[in-house]
């Protein structure tokens, strides 16, 4: 008897096409827009293009490929793969669960932003004022700390995210996330590439161009923009967090996963690179219509999207259209990154609980919308996004991703497994030198952005929010997820879920059918 | 625009680009089935309610 046919069905893409549009919809999200421009013009303009594409060909694709390898051998959830690559390894999945659990929760309210701003744009209702409108009449921001003041203007969008979002859960693998991302990442790509024309014509584009081009080649030379390089990839690529393992195990057993891992990476990259000719065209204007540098109005994060894209908007000639195509852009960007990450957690309840589709849904996008929608709804809503983002992308993102890919290579000893199983059907062979890299290079290169965190956020505290903030919104959430996973890889696992290793019996199969 | 950006805009563009092509083309070239292959929903079944 093999495994599969004493399992629930979990569900699966229809094709390699459905997989490869789901998981360049999870890896383009709202970082490949307004993160990676300003790391690249802050980081030696076109001289970062080097380690860019260094760490791309030797962390990123093979660290993705990696989690492919791994969804795709074990064919479970991220908790359920890591049990059947080695008793002792749950943990690391329920790590992983429990960070997007925390991710989806305030990823939903930037989505919820953007949607409102779509609307903004019409009538660019922020007038002359971009910033004061977005923290005074649109969020209204109060003093650091957690409110209970619900904002309508952010609460009610922030439900109706979490509504659609929730169909889309329901409807399952093929029909709602597979669907979803066939229709609006090509949809995206459009969108953006008519941002980016919209943008090319604008005056001034091609002195933001030259800004984010020219290349400043003593860059190469400090250490920190390798690190900013390796970490843009890392955090764009959507690794080490349990996304690409689950949807990897939802694709058909004899499919090639290294070419579909280089369309993806290939995918993200160049989606980075079409924003930052968007983004720094439209700055090159700003900054002509101002009169001032590019550098002058340069920036990153929610001070690119929501306060220099109005002002942009609101000079630029069809602006409107500018403006609804860009936060059009970050709606559908973060609504496919959103259920990939809800997928990362309801696929772990389901094969750990046995429970159904609709039930699993329900289970962990209710509690999910609820938090969300108290935490982020209100007039601490920002503050709460802000701090809970910078640390559980630095101390749980990136931790979890250091720990699992030692302990796999080094203690449970696992890459040459899935090695061998990625090259059995894979069109880009993997040799000794993939090991090499995700056993020693990539995880001493994360080690080393990791131990910088940690020195930095200890050294300063972040953005001088109050101690308490910091100590439960921040450090305390990174270790309580750590905490959790750990309680709940205590929890048995239901009697008719296999935790073996599926390959040995799937191949027996094989045999048997020639 | 200097020459030094439009070079490495243009490097930019021809690797991540032509990479994101050539990773296309790569997939895209028919190979035969490998034995054993069974349908993907007969692997992981349609998904229960």
């Amino acid at each position: 008897m093999t495994t599969t046919e004493t399992e629930q069905p979990r569900g699966s893409f229809s094709s390699r096409k459905v997989f490869i549009f789901a998981a360049i919809g999870s890896a383009v999200g709202l970082g490949n827009i307004w993160r990676f421009p300003y790391v690249a013009y802050e980081n030696g303009g076109g001289a970062f293009i080097v380690p860019y594409l260094v760490a791309l060909v030797t962390a990123g694709l093979p660290f993705l490929l990696m989690d492919y390898g791994i969804g795709h051998r074990y064919r479970g959830s991220a908790p359920l793969s890591f049990r059947r690559a080695h008793p002792r390894a749950e943990a690391l999945g329920w790590w992983q669960v429990a960070i997007c659990f925390v991710i989806a929760v305030y990823y939903a309210a930037v989505i919820a932003w953007a949607a409102r701003y779509t609307f903004f744009s019409l009538d660019q209702a922020w007038g002359d004022d971009p910033e004061g409108f977005l923290f005074g009449e649109f969020l209204q921001a109060g003093d650091p700390g957690v409110s209970l003041d619900f904002v309508p203007g952010v609460a009610w969008p922030l439900v109706l995210v979490w509504v659609a979002v929730l169909i889309i859960m329901v409807l399952g693998v093929q029909k709602g996330i597979g669907r979803t991302s066939v229709v609006f990442i090509p949809v995206l790509m459009l969108t953006f590439l008519l941002l980016v024309i919209s943008a090319l014509f604008l005056p001034g584009a091609v002195d933001g161009l030259d800004a984010l081009f020219a290349p400043q080649w003593d860059a190469l030379m400090q250490t920190g923009v390798w690190v900013a390089a390796f970490g843009q990839i890392f955090f764009s690529l959507s690794v080490g967090f349990g996304v690409m393992i689950t949807y990897a195990s939802y694709v058909g057993r004899r499919t090639d996963m290294t070419g579909s891992g280089l369309v993806v990476g290939f995918a993200n990259s160049g989606f980075e690179l079409l924003a930052g000719i968007g983004v720094f065209a439209a700055l090159g204007f700003m900054a002509g219509a101002a009169g001032t540098s590019v550098d002058e109005v340069a920036t990153e994060g929610l001070g690119l999207a929501f306060v220099a894209f109005p002002a942009i908007i609101s000079e630029a000639p069809a602006g409107t259209l500018i403006g609804v195509l860009f936060f059009g852009a970050l709606v559908l960007a973060g609504v496919t990154s959103l259920i990939s990450v809800l997928e990362v957690v309801i696929s772990a309840v389901r094969d750990k609980f046995e429970l159904s589709r609709v039930g699993a849904s329900m289970a962990v996008g209710i509690p999910a919308a609820l938090l969300s929608i108290v935490l982020l709804g209100t007039t601490s809503g920002v503050y709460v996004l802000d701090i809970v983002d910078h640390f559980i992308n630095r101390f749980g993102i990136l931790l979890v991703a250091v720990v699992s890919m030692l302990l796999l290579t080094w203690v449970f000893r696992r890459t040459a497994m899935v090695r061998e199983h990625l090259n059995r059907d894979g069109s880009v062979p993997l040799g000794q030198w993939w090991s090499v890299l995700i056993g020693a290079i990539t995880p001493l290169v994360l080690l080393f952005i990791l131990a910088n965190e940690v020195i930095d956020n200890l050294q300063t505290p972040y953005a001088d929010y109050p101690a308490w903030m910091l100590g439960t919104l921040g450090w305390g959430l990174a270790g309580a997820v750590i905490l959790l996973a750990l309680v709940v890889s205590r929890v048995p696992w239901r009697a008719g879920t296999s935790l073996e290793d599926p390959e040995p019996a799937a191949r027996a199969d094989e045999e048997v059918a020639r | 625009m200097t020459t030094g950006a439009i070079v490495m805009m243009l490097v930019a563009m021809i690797f991540l680009w032509g990479g994101l092509g050539l990773a296309l083309f790569n997939i895209s070239r028919k190979r035969p089935t490998p034995p054993g292959a069974t349908d993907i929903s007969a692997e992981t079944g349609p998904e229960s309610g």
